[in-house]
């Protein structure tokens, strides 16, 4: 059984996109499977009566409900509010989901870094939403680390009961 | 029927506002839990008293507070007044005798607030949804799901770089503004959301 990982992170700008696909690569060299919304193809409906923002919601929502962990990128001024609404429902739907593992947040950006950094910090509620059901890193190695480590351990579950 | 107030309480100015509307939803028989007024210390008068003796606290920084007509108001704005230096950073949580706020203790205290909530209330203000509220908002719909004591989510914006967009898509992140609408939707004035909020508390009543 490969683990299904989200792949969450402000993705509007190219260089954005960019690391978010790298992201999925290096989850993908390590036999996990990751989804990255913006590489998600967007099924056409001819008279799609659907709002932009109820297409975003259905595509992005289905995608966390089948995962089982969140990899969940906190660069920015702020954590983009996205990430913090996907971090939110992931944290939920684990709630009563047992083959959801966690959430591992990568955080690198300087303006939400404690001194020497030179931000206000993260978040306090969204970094204890974090550390409730995860852990918070520092490089991208790191958080791949964590994944590859409930990856092995939802293979092990898998074994034990077939 | 009880609600969950999120929102970017960052500033004086914007706990007020929240705290004033909250008000107003007591006034009409809606029980808001406001984070900001849930982690307030209880600052007793014997608090004060020993802050003063330690020179923590300075009689001239009482000083306007004192001229309170009765001991419950002077009891009251020496509490606002430690609440603010805590804040600020100039009395420590510990120095008051206060446990330690850390990120796990406020989630744990507002999730709290969220899963007896039968409905949120989200003030969207500012240049992106605040983080905090829009984890909020993503919580509360993964748990709505499942619960169908939950009604949904009325999001307010005062904002008018959204409000001039509100006919296309309130200028706010495309995700959070679909969970929104999955189970309610946005407001410019607090009219509409009181309304909203009195609608989903009769259905609870009916169903009840």
């Amino acid at each position: 059984m490969t683990l299904k990982v989200y792949c969450a992170g402000p993705l509007f700008t190219p260089y954005e996109r960019d690391f978010m696909s790298k992201c999925g690569q290096v989850l993908r060299e390590a036999g996990i499977k990751a989804f990255v919304p913006h590489e998600s193809p967007k099924p056409k409906v001819p008279n799609d009566p659907r709002s932009a923002a109820k297409r975003v919601f259905d595509n992005d929502l289905a995608a966390i409900a089948e995962s089982n962990a969140m990899l969940a990128v906190l660069n920015g001024p702020e954590v983009d509010d996205g990430t913090a609404c996907e971090i939110g429902v992931f944290w939920a739907l684990k709630q009563s989901d047992p083959s959801k593992k966690g959430i591992v947040a990568l955080q690198q950006d300087w303006r939400t870094q404690e001194p020497p950094g030179e931000g206000k910090g993260l978040n306090a509620f969204v970094l204890g939403c974090v550390l409730q059901a995860g852990l918070l890193c520092h490089s991208l190695e790191e958080a791949a680390q964590q994944l590859a480590f409930w990856q092995a351990e939802l293979q092990a579950t898998k074994a034990s009961t077939a | 029927m009880k609600i969950y107030f999120a929102g970017p309480l960052f500033t004086p100015y914007v706990r007020q506002f929240i705290s004033a509307h909250a008000q107003i939803l007591r006034e009409h028989g809606i029980d808001p839990f406001v984070p900001h007024e849930a982690v307030q210390p209880a600052v007793t008068p014997d608090i004060v008293d020993r802050l003063l003796k330690q020179g923590l606290l300075h009689p001239q920084d009482l000083t306007e507070q004192s001229a309170a007509p009765s001991a419950a108001l002077r009891g009251r704005f020496a509490d606002d007044l430690v609440t603010e230096l805590v804040r600020r950073g100039a009395l420590t949580r510990a120095q008051v005798g206060l446990p330690p706020l850390t990120p796990a203790t406020i989630f744990a205290k507002d999730c709290e607030g969220l899963s007896s909530a039968n409905a949120v209330v989200a003030l969207l203000d500012g240049t992106q949804v605040d983080d905090g509220t829009a984890c909020e908002i993503g919580i509360f719909y993964g748990l709505l799901r499942q619960d169908r004591r939950k009604k949904g989510i009325a999001g307010w914006m005062t904002d008018f770089r959204g409000t001039r967009r509100a006919d296309r898509g309130w200028g706010i992140n495309l995700f959070v503004l679909g969970v929104i609408e999955e189970c309610g939707q946005i407001f410019a004035s607090f009219e509409g959301v009181l309304k909203q909020l009195k609608t989903w508390k009769r259905e609870l009543e009916e169903a009840a």
